[in-house]
């Protein structure tokens, strides 16, 4: 009689076990696990950004060395200008680097809304929501920033044709200038939204995991572990 | 747990049998409660940690910008591009329709610095303008020194600016943002007149070569003679003014600027460069 009882008592315990640990995580903890699986699946994107950052730099330079060296001729300048197309392939390939790790990071995301939607307290459910579509809006300008890169590294390209060809134009390398400078003018506008965005996300969720109760230690992007992998 | 468990066998088997079973069943009971309790906490509030050290989260990154506007070369190769810029003041008037026609046969298009009161009169002439492809820049609302640049700051300036500013982007849908300053920008505007003028996002521009076309009232002539007399750089950016006796002078005036081996250029944001009386690069 007296295992009966028993065993009634530790199947009951057994099913709250069950219920807490089984049934899928609370939403909390899925949305945690979703914005830090995608954060840190972007590690490797501050390189590439680094890598774009030195290159436009360097352009920025060896452009005014080809407009100093080749004022009175242009074959002066044929070496300088065959380098910076390959810094331009260079950087094409790094904002590609960076497609590719934020491409990834969003598919870790994954579609947050129903988990959203299951928190409870209406102030944690708005926090959520706000560092979720920050994140949205981010990814969404970087495919605006990164259509706009290409379109910007053909602008220079046809520059640096115009200035190496040896029946280059003043006209056109003129036209060809005023074009770039637009798109480079939009693409720098595209940057600024898109770090607006990444300050909104990593405020944001900051907010959330505080409202949340989790206690954080913030890292600047350069650790490979997954958060999860971090439990004491 | 077993090894006591072994002790024990022996005496009185039966009831410390019992015993050991009870005990089992009630450590695993506590090892379960603990479990539920670490696994319900863990999904109610996330990940805390039984230490209590802290998980670690990363912050996602920004792009940083090191390009910059590339400038226009003068010179490249061996070869000098002269240009000229004809910039029309006080605009538009009952002269811009007949203007803009003549500009149209000479493919050429022009700068204008429009004044907000001539541009609420003739509002065609300004939607004409930007669809034409001539630049509509802003020459202030009053054209009143002691307004603009008596009152102690550039409270007034500006604002005038933005207003005038705010007609052509009402009119065109275009938001011109450069500006000549009524009776040029030297000596009346400061340094911080400057910044002031540079921090509202506007872009000045002074001239290089003045007409003097306002003088020459019926004397077209004299005009051209100005100008005969002082074009000379590479880069000419001509004062003259929406008014009847330049309307007059302007075929002999490109015909001449074109046989000294110019083109015409309108004004384009995206190939600025600075021509303020200061030398101001902010502007
Ligand atoms: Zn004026």
């Amino acid at each position: 009689m007296a295992s009966w009882k028993k065993f009634t008592a530790i199947a009951a315990l057994l099913s709250v076990v069950v219920g807490l640990t089984g049934c899928g995580a609370a939403p909390t903890t899925k949305i945690f696990e979703a914005f830090e699986k995608a954060s840190s699946a972007e590690v490797n994107v501050t390189a590439a950004l680094e890598t774009l950052k030195t290159l436009e730099d360097k352009d920025e330079k060896q452009y005014i060395n080809i407009l100093d060296q080749g004022k009175t001729d242009n074959r002066n300048v044929q070496t300088l200008i065959d380098n910076t197309n390959k810094a331009l392939e260079e950087r094409k390939q790094a904002i590609e680097q960076v497609k590719v790790h934020l491409d990834d990071a969003r598919s870790q995301m994954g579609e947050l809304d129903k988990a959203i939607a299951k928190l409870k307290d209406e102030e944690l459910k708005k926090q959520a929501e706000q560092a979720y579509t920050a994140y949205v809006k981010r990814y969404d300008t970087f495919k605006a920033l990164h259509e706009k890169y290409g379109q910007w590294l053909e602008r220079e390209q046809f520059i640096y044709d115009e200035l190496k060809s040896q029946n280059t134009k003043l006209k056109s390398i003129t036209t060809g200038i005023s074009e770039r400078n637009e798109v480079y003018r939009q693409v720098e506008e595209l940057k600024t939204q898109f770090n607006d965005y990444t300050t909104q996300f990593n405020t944001l969720k900051s907010d959330f995991y505080k409202g949340a109760g989790l206690q954080v230690t913030k890292t600047e992007g350069n650790q490979d572990d997954n958060a999860e992998q971090q439990e004491g | 747990m077993v090894d006591r468990g072994r002790v024990t066998v022996g005496k009185r088997r039966r009831r410390s049998r019992k015993k050991f079973i009870g005990r089992t069943i009630l450590f695993l009971l506590f090892v379960a409660i603990g479990i539920g309790i670490y696994a319900a906490g863990k999904s109610l509030l996330g990940t805390v940690s039984a230490s209590g050290s802290d998980l670690i989260v990363t912050e996602v990154a920004t792009f940083a910008s090191a390009a910059k506007e590339k400038e226009i070369p003068k010179e490249f190769n061996g070869m000098t591009r002269k240009v000229a810029y004809l910039t029309f003041d006080d605009g538009p008037s009952k002269y811009s329709n007949d203007m803009m026609d003549l500009l149209k046969q000479h493919d050429i298009k022009a700068t204008y610095f429009m004044l907000g009161d001539n541009m609420n009169t003739y509002p065609d002439a300004v939607k004409r303008m930007v669809e034409e492809g001539h630049y509509p820049g802003l020459h202030s609302m009053t054209h009143d020194f002691n307004k603009l640049y008596k009152s102690g700051g550039s409270g007034n300036f500006i604002k005038e600016f933005q207003e005038a500013q705010g007609i052509v982007e009402n009119l065109t849908g275009f938001k011109p943002t450069l500006i000549r300053a009524p009776y040029g920008s030297a000596p009346q505007i400061g340094e911080s007149f400057r910044k002031d003028i540079a921090d509202a996002g506007f872009k000045m521009w002074d001239w290089t070569l003045d007409s003097l076309d306002w003088k020459f009232i019926g004397q077209p002539n004299r005009i051209l003679e100005q100008i005969k007399g002082t074009l000379t750089a590479d880069v000419e950016v001509i004062l003259l003014h929406d008014r009847q006796q330049t309307l007059e002078a302007l075929p002999s005036i490109i015909e001449y600027i074109q046989s000294k081996g110019y083109e015409f250029e309108v004004y384009d944001p995206n190939a600025h460069f600075v021509c303020n009386f200061h030398h101001d690069k902010r502007l």
